[in-house]
């Protein structure tokens, strides 16, 4: 059923086959999983020379040209990723001998080195050096384990898991690290059938999201790949979807722009869910029983619990690597103050480096209008989430202090709050063509103030 | 002094405080000293905040000169440990 499940998510040939391996060799599980993790590499590569991507200046590359050469190519590339992944592992592996300030600052150290490459990509036209940037939370990972002293008696073969996960994803490391991964893994027959039956969950669940996707497509907005719903019936809301107004000229009716940013909010957090479900549906058959990414957002009664339930394992990242660093070393700041700070640098800053770093075109081209036009709308929504998430905080502290629970009406009133934030502020999210933070706060202007 | 060993009033104390900061509806009940409080769904991250504070407050750790990892402090041994640090 796991199998099936996973065929219809797509999952690909290679996941299918070491997730087979997996379950009828449930011992064997880390190696096949990281001998699949270098088929996954490898099928990267080769489809990258085969969409003919330029991978050196003076490369063009389509499939009718591969020859023995460009297998050679393939090959040393392989082994060229292969060893940078290595020497990263050696490097946590050996983090005692380190120098000191690599010891003091791994992370810091690491994102100079990686913004180094981009830019030395960018001047001599490699395009390839621009992967650089992908493994780099799933490798932050590993650096803060092995200053945690807790890679000395690892394998390379077991950092694959995580480097290059045959599970795919964002580079956003769902299930985070080895030692996260490893708290988690089943390894008795009574805990390996808890995981998997987890997971076929999950993957079912993922199953009846898309539908639900695919039927508010179809009643919803009226778009065209709605095959059965079509056929059925000739009728839907026909509503505009946010990207079109917030990046079109035309204003709907308020009803349709209110109703267009709930349903937004609706179809965000679902797909969001139906990707994580799927990742942590198979992490969880293969044996690693890990928290779900998406767990009922749409029920939570306060900004910073939504934030939690939402996309768990982007919110432990920005936690994880922003949070807990300036809350630990802000002991000198009052309280509120220090939570302040916190939040910022997860929510604001770190929300807002990740972005860039995963698209540093603009940065890299030193173009400050076309960085603004960029970046503009998600820095405005980055502190509109940093202050409702800070503001969302002191209030749940409070709350616990009082030990109140909320009624069942007023825990309604406060799940509808939650939903208008977060629908709101979606408008500056939304990727809508050129629309500038004018254009945005003409549009949510126009929903409030109506 | 082991953890093992730790004043009851102590471990009290601190199951006490963690009950004050848990999920609202959230049972201790089945959970013993190692059971880690986050994977158990009784606190989430930011829980530990509230876990660092109080180290600080009620005795004067300051976990970021000590190199511990916030993480270290979801279950009640990681907090006792961070208390007594020769205990481990």
């Amino acid at each position: 059923m796991a199998m099936l499940l996973l065929y219809w998510h797509q999952t690909g040939y290679l996941p299918l086959l070491a997730v087979s391996g997996v379950m009828l060799f449930p011992g064997r599980r880390r190696i096949l999983l990281s001998l699949a993790s270098v088929g996954v590499v490898f099928n990267i590569l080769f489809n990258w020379l085969n969409g003919d991507i330029a991978l050196r200046p003076d490369a063009s590359w389509s499939a009718a040209s591969w020859s023995w050469a460009s297998w050679l190519e393939l090959i040393a590339m392989l082994a060229v990723v292969m060893a940078s992944l290595g020497l990263a592992v050696a490097v946590a592996r050996r983090f005692e001998q380190l120098p000191g300030l690599l010891r003091r600052f791994p992370l810091l150290a690491l994102h100079a080195a990686v913004w180094m490459v981009l830019i030395v990509a960018t001047v001599s036209g490699i395009n390839a050096l621009m992967m650089a940037s992908t493994p780099i939370w799933r490798v932050s990972y590993l650096l803060t384990q092995a200053q945690r002293g807790r890679t000395a008696n690892t394998r390379f073969r077991d950092h694959l898991l995580y480097l290059v996960p045959l599970y795919g994803g964002s580079p956003t490391p769902m299930g985070k690290g080895l030692e996260y991964l490893s708290r988690h893994e089943a390894n008795d027959a009574q805990s390996i059938a808890r995981s998997q039956l987890a997971g076929l969950k999950l993957l079912i669940l993922a199953l009846v999201w898309g539908a639900v996707l695919n039927l508010m497509s179809g009643v919803v907005y009226a778009e065209q790949d709605v095959g059965l719903w079509r056929e059925i019936f000739d009728w839907s809301l026909n509503l505009p979807t946010l990207k079109d107004w917030v990046g079109g000229t035309s204003m709907p009716s308020v009803a349709a722009m209110v109703a267009s940013i709930y349903f937004e909010l609706i179809r965000s957090v679902l797909n969001v869910a139906v990707t994580g479900h799927i990742i942590i549906g198979t992490l969880r058959i293969v044996g690693f029983n890990v928290f779900r990414n998406t767990y009922k957002p749409l029920l939570a009664e306060s900004i910073v619990e939504f934030w939690n339930r939402y996309y768990f394992y982007f919110k432990e990242l920005l936690v994880d690597f922003f949070f807990y660093p300036t809350y630990l070393r802000c002991t000198w700041a009052p309280p509120r103050l220090r939570m302040f700070l916190a939040v910022f640098a997860a929510a604001f800053a770190g929300n807002m480096y990740y972005h860039i770093l995963a698209h540093p075109q603009t940065v890299l081209a030193v173009d400050a209008v076309a960085f603004w036009t960029q970046w503009g709308p998600r820095f405005v929504y980055c502190l509109l989430l940093a202050l409702g998430i800070w503001v969302s905080m002191l209030r749940q502290q409070a709350r616990r202090k009082e030990g109140a629970r909320h009624s069942r009406v007023a825990r309604i009133r406060a799940i509808a709050g939650v939903w208008t934030f977060f629908a709101l502020i979606q408008i500056f999210n939304i990727s809508a063509g050129q629309a500038t933070i004018s254009d945005r706060i003409a549009r949510l202007l126009a929903v409030l103030l109506q | 002094m082991n953890n093992a060993t730790a004043p009851v009033t102590q471990r009290e104390q601190l199951r006490e405080f963690l009950e004050s900061i848990a999920r609202p509806g959230s049972s201790f009940s089945g959970c013993n000293d190692e059971t880690n409080l986050i994977d158990a769904g009784l606190i989430d991250s930011f829980a530990l905040i509230q876990i660092i504070f109080f180290l600080e407050q009620s005795h004067g750790i300051k976990l970021h000169e000590r190199g511990i990892d916030p993480q270290d402090l979801a279950s009640i041994a990681g907090i006792l440990s961070a208390i007594n640090p020769t205990g481990r």
